[in-house]
């Protein structure tokens, strides 16, 4: 699997890459000039192009040709201002305009309808001689009798130049054209299709070995530990140096577009060297520039896989080792003061030691040496007292000490709490936003900054197309976003539970249609399910209790007629026991019944629950008066703690008895006898807890889910009376008040915690 | 003697309850059905009846109904149901008391004699009532504070003085709820200590002697996490 990252591989790849990028770089900067010379535009080797490429390029110059392309823009300006109709006309403009020495040729010619040449009308600046002169515009326009003619311009090949720059711009051409003609382009072409694949692979395997397995991280070579900023500065010389020569490449040979430059000129300043060096040297230095980019765009990609990509950058450098001299003081000042807490708790543990009464403690030893049961609680009670005492005070000041810290560090923790609520209120504001808004606003934020950029670097029509094109991707992301967020709302409410929630598909369409479709149908076959559990999980409920209703009227018969046949004078002394057991067993039967209905009824929640506020202190004392015989049978001693006055939680109280009584039947029939039942009430964080502890009488070593199993109990426990129903219905009735009930088992300790709500006008109060 | 119209279509049951009835010295009447026992009851005098709910024919309820449109006799519903509603429904239709199956046949015949005793007993206790201003009467239960003496349906109970004076304190304040701390104030007339469950246990005596069963009273009703009272007019829930 991972073979494809093997280094030859990659190695080989890197080459193929550097060499497809030189093609790429070389055929395009030959793309670029033989457009701009007009040789890739299929015109043929002539002046003529040549001509017009340096006529384009605007007034000034040295040598002739530059003359000559000054006066012909001096003569397209009169014929434009006032264009001569008549000989006369063209008379007055011989007279104003009068070039020197000059081989521009204008002719004035009448033409017939076909367009074709009838005769001359004048000539300026010198004869027409056809097989010398090369037409370079000619414009038609409309003699005063109505007769159609035309102005002719051109250069008279015969009045010859010594003319360098001409030379060159045909070595130019031939190269480009040479080069373009041996498949340059095509190649190109595809050396860059090659080379986005290429480079988009090489990303992909950075950082990875050869022969890794799955768990192995990113491989950081030593240059992607460098800093990310030198990577920056890289980047920055190897921009520098590259604009330096391209912009002096493109001022010279390809600025036709951009530039009022005159081409002959520039010709005229790169004598030593020949074209094709020129534009070879420029392809190797956008090569160049590519490959570091390319570089520079790998570390980066290896970084942000290793996730090391912050502890490179330069404000790591700065902010970490800041964050860990304050880190560090902090830790400082922390240890500092727990030390002198702790000194102070001793101090004051000591001091109170000392008050306590000399004759208390052993000469020796200097303990509490107390002989009485009762004064001993008494010392012992004091001292923790006072020893709490104490604590509390140290904490006090511990408290106060922590105020007196300096102005900076309260001003900073100040502004430490500011920020801290700022950025939770963001990002608390971030979470709660629908995904429309924040969808929109990162969507937005993107295609803003591609908007401004757009519109500051183009010209008119790239700016227009830009606002245009921003616009409509807008649009775009608002349909996608508004489609989603409808999707995503369907999907939390069916993850809610909410199974009749439809996603309406109106407003839906496509691929997001499709999926609330899917979505619907989900809900719809899951409301089914649910509905069908339901329906049986009832239905089983209703049989059982039906089935012991029936079973109650034989049952009924069965105790009275066994407590008959217990009356009936005259019978052996077995058939009364036999009738003992008779009465034993059918009671337990009916216990059972009682039990079996109840366990259905609150493990189905089918059950009416009045929740209202219950003194659960109250509670307790009368679950506990209720079972106080059948405790003391058992030598069981009870053991109340009830913290606080009252603790009201939200519970239905006829409920919460009938857990209690489980429980506390449970402890009557499993409990050790002699050892002590613990009832604790303790309310914690608007919840209260009730813990009922007791020693079990067997070894408890089953885990507890199996304890809480219907009919699961330990064998030995078997032969003792009640249906093994009690804890599974406490439960039940627990969750149907909305408590939460645990169960724990610690060797022989067995423990039950009920938790419940606290009441909310009591929680106000506390 | 008293007549007890016994119904229920399951004959043993009718038979044993018979026997237990008879041996306290009623004299029975059997009926299988709702109708059956409508047509005893035209021709015979009936001081009480035992109905039972689910039954063909005519069920215990409409039986109850129709009884009612008649007499004024106590009836006594037997059934296999067990939900509230269902007691609801029987004891608004008319019957006195209830009784559910599986049930033990003494707690029958207690519920039978005391339901006989305030039937017959009602227009005596009333006269006896107006004369002797210390004394309140709920209910089957009466409490003489000059005696300081108990009376269920007319039989004697023995109390402690503690669980005498809880009873006072509730009965001379019918349906109003009184917790384990108030109890303990106005009766050892000193605050209660938080751990304590002494009111609870003295109430659970207290129950044991004036209730047929304690578990379901019928008088001194405990409000699970809030406290206890006495039941306003000591109706037969």
């Amino acid at each position: 699997m991972k073979k494809r990252y093997q280094a030859g591989v990659k190695l080989l790849a890197a080459l193929v890459l550097a060499v497809s990028l030189l093609v790429v770089s070389f055929g395009g900067v030959v793309t670029v000039y033989g457009l701009s010379i007009g040789a890739l535009s299929g015109q043929s080797v002539t002046e003529t192009g040549y001509v017009q490429t340096l006529a384009m390029c605007g007034p000034g110059g040295n040598g002739y040709y530059g003359q000559s392309i000054a006066d012909m823009k001096d003569y397209y300006r009169y014929s434009n201002s006032d264009v001569p109709y008549e000989n006369q006309q063209m008379t007055v403009l011989k007279s104003e305009y009068a070039p020197q020495r000059s081989n521009v040729r204008v002719r004035m010619v009448s033409v017939n309808s076909n367009g074709e040449m009838t005769g001359t009308l004048s000539t300026l600046g010198g004869d027409w001689v056809d097989e010398n002169c090369i037409l370079v515009s000619s414009t038609s326009y409309e003699q005063s009798n109505g007769q159609p003619a035309r102005i002719d311009v051109g250069f008279d090949r015969a009045f010859s130049v010594e003319d360098d720059a001409l030379g060159r711009y045909l070595t130019g051409y031939r190269f480009v054209h040479g080069v373009t003609s041996m498949g340059l382009l095509p190649g190109a072409a595809a050396a860059a299709v090659l080379s986005v694949l290429l480079g988009l692979y090489l990303l992909l395997a950075a950082g990875h070995r050869a022969n890794e397995t799955e768990q192995d991280g990113i491989r950081l070579r030593f240059f992607d530990r460098w800093p990310v900023i030198l990577l920056g500065v890289l980047l920055l010389v190897a921009y520098c140096a590259f604009q330096l020569i391209w912009e002096g490449f493109n001022y010279t040979y390809t600025a036709p577009a951009y530039t009022t430059v005159d081409a002959a000129e520039v010709m005229v300043s790169y004598p030593a060297y020949g074209i094709d060096f020129l534009l070879t040297l420029t392809a190797v230095l956008i090569w160049a520039f590519v490959l570091v980019c390319f570089f520079v765009l790998r570390s980066l990609t290896v970084r942000i896989k290793a996730h090391r990509l912050w502890r490179t950058t330069l404000t790591f450098y700065i902010c970490n080792p800041i964050y860990l001299f304050a880190k560090r003081k902090r830790e400082q000042y922390h240890e500092q003061k727990t030390v002198q807490m702790v000194r102070s708790i001793e101090q004051a543990v000591d001091a109170s030691f000392q008050e306590t009464k000399p004759d208390e403690r052993d000469k020796d030893t200097g303990f509490v040496l107390v002989l009485d049961g009762d004064k001993a609680k008494e010392t012992v009670h004091g001292f923790a007292q006072k020893a709490q005492d104490a604590a509390r005070q140290v904490a006090d000041k511990a408290r106060a000490f922590e105020w007196e810290g300096s102005g900076i560090q309260r001003v900073l923790g100040r502004v430490k709490s500011v920020c801290g609520y700022i950025w939770r209120s963001l990002c608390k504001m971030a979470s709660s936003m629908s995904i429309m808004w924040t969808g929109m606003l990162w969507g937005g934020c993107i295609i803003a900054a591609f908007w401004i950029v757009g519109v500051a670097s183009g010209s008119f029509e790239v700016g227009v197309f830009v606002t245009l094109l921003a616009i409509g991707s807008l649009v775009g992301l608002a349909w996608v976003l508004s489609q989603l967020s409808r999707l995503i709302e369907g999907a939390k409410h069916l993850s809610e539970g909410d199974l009749s929630y439809k996603i309406d598909t109106a407003h839906l369409h496509g691929p997001f249609r499709r999926n609330a479709d899917m979505l619907n149908r989900i809900s719809s076959g899951c409301a089914v399910e649910v509905e069908r559990r339901m329906k049986s999980e009832h239905l089983k409920t209703e049989l059982l209790t039906n089935v012991s209703h029936d079973i109650k009227t034989p049952l009924t018969s069965i105790i009275n007629y066994v407590d008959l046949l217990k009356k009936t004078d005259p019978q052996p002394k077995e058939a009364r026991e036999y009738a003992d057991v008779l009465e034993r067993q059918s009671n337990r039967l009916k216990k059972l019944l009682e039990d079996l209905i109840e366990a259905s009824k609150a493990s189905t929640g089918n059950i009416t629950v009045e929740l209202a506020p219950t003194d659960a202190a109250e509670l307790l004392r009368q679950a506990v008066g209720e079972y106080s015989e059948r405790l003391t049978a058992q030598s069981l001693e009870t053991v109340l703690r009830i913290g606080g006055e009252s603790c009201t939680i939200t519970a239905d109280g006829r409920l919460l008895w009938r857990v209690f009584d489980n429980l506390l039947g449970n402890v009557v029939k499993y409990a050790m006898p002699g050892t002590r039942v613990y009832l604790d009430l303790t309310e914690q964080g608007g919840q209260s807890s009730i813990v009922v502890k007791n020693i079990s009488r067997e070894a408890l070593n089953i885990d507890t889910d199996e304890l809480m199993e219907r009919f699961v109990r330990g064998d030995a426990s078997r032969a003792t009376e009640g249906s093994g129903l009690g804890l599974s219905i406490a439960r039940s009735l627990t969750e149907c008040m909305g408590g939460r009930f645990e169960l724990s088992v610690d060797g022989d300790l067995f423990k039950v915690t009920l938790r419940f709500p606290m009441h909310p006008h009591q929680k106000e109060t506390t | 003697m008293y007549t007890i119209l016994v119904c229920d279509d399951d004959r043993d049951i009718v038979a044993a309850l018979k026997i237990y009835l008879s041996a306290e010295g009623y004299e029975v009447l059997p009926a299988y059905t709702g109708k059956e026992a409508l047509d005893l009851l035209d021709e015979h005098t009936v001081h009480l009846a035992l109905m039972d709910i689910m039954m063909p024919v005519m069920d215990g309820i409409m039986a109850t109904a129709k009884l009612r449109e008649k007499t004024n006799i106590p009836i006594i519903l037997l059934t296999a149901k067990s939900e509230d509603t269902d007691k609801v429904l029987g004891l608004t239709i008319g019957a006195d008391d209830y009784v559910t199956k599986p049930f033990n046949p003494m707690e029958v015949v207690a519920r039978v004699k005391s339901q006989l005793r305030r039937y017959t007993m009602l227009g005596s206790l009333q006269a006896e009532q107006q004369k002797k201003p210390k004394v309140i009467t709920i209910g089957g239960v009466t409490l003489d504070d000059e005696s300081k003496s108990v009376t269920v349906d007319g039989d004697p109970v023995t109390l402690t003085p503690t669980e005498y004076s809880i009873l006072k304190l509730l009965m001379q304040n019918p349906g109003q709820v009184f917790s384990s701390a108030q109890i303990y104030a106005a009766v050892w007339k000193e605050d209660a200590y938080g751990n304590d469950s002494t009111v609870a246990v003295h109430i659970r005596h207290l129950r044991e002697k004036i209730e047929i069963t304690p578990a379901e009273p019928r008088y001194v009703k405990v409000v699970w996490g809030q406290g206890y009272k006495f039941e306003k007019g000591g109706a037969a829930t």
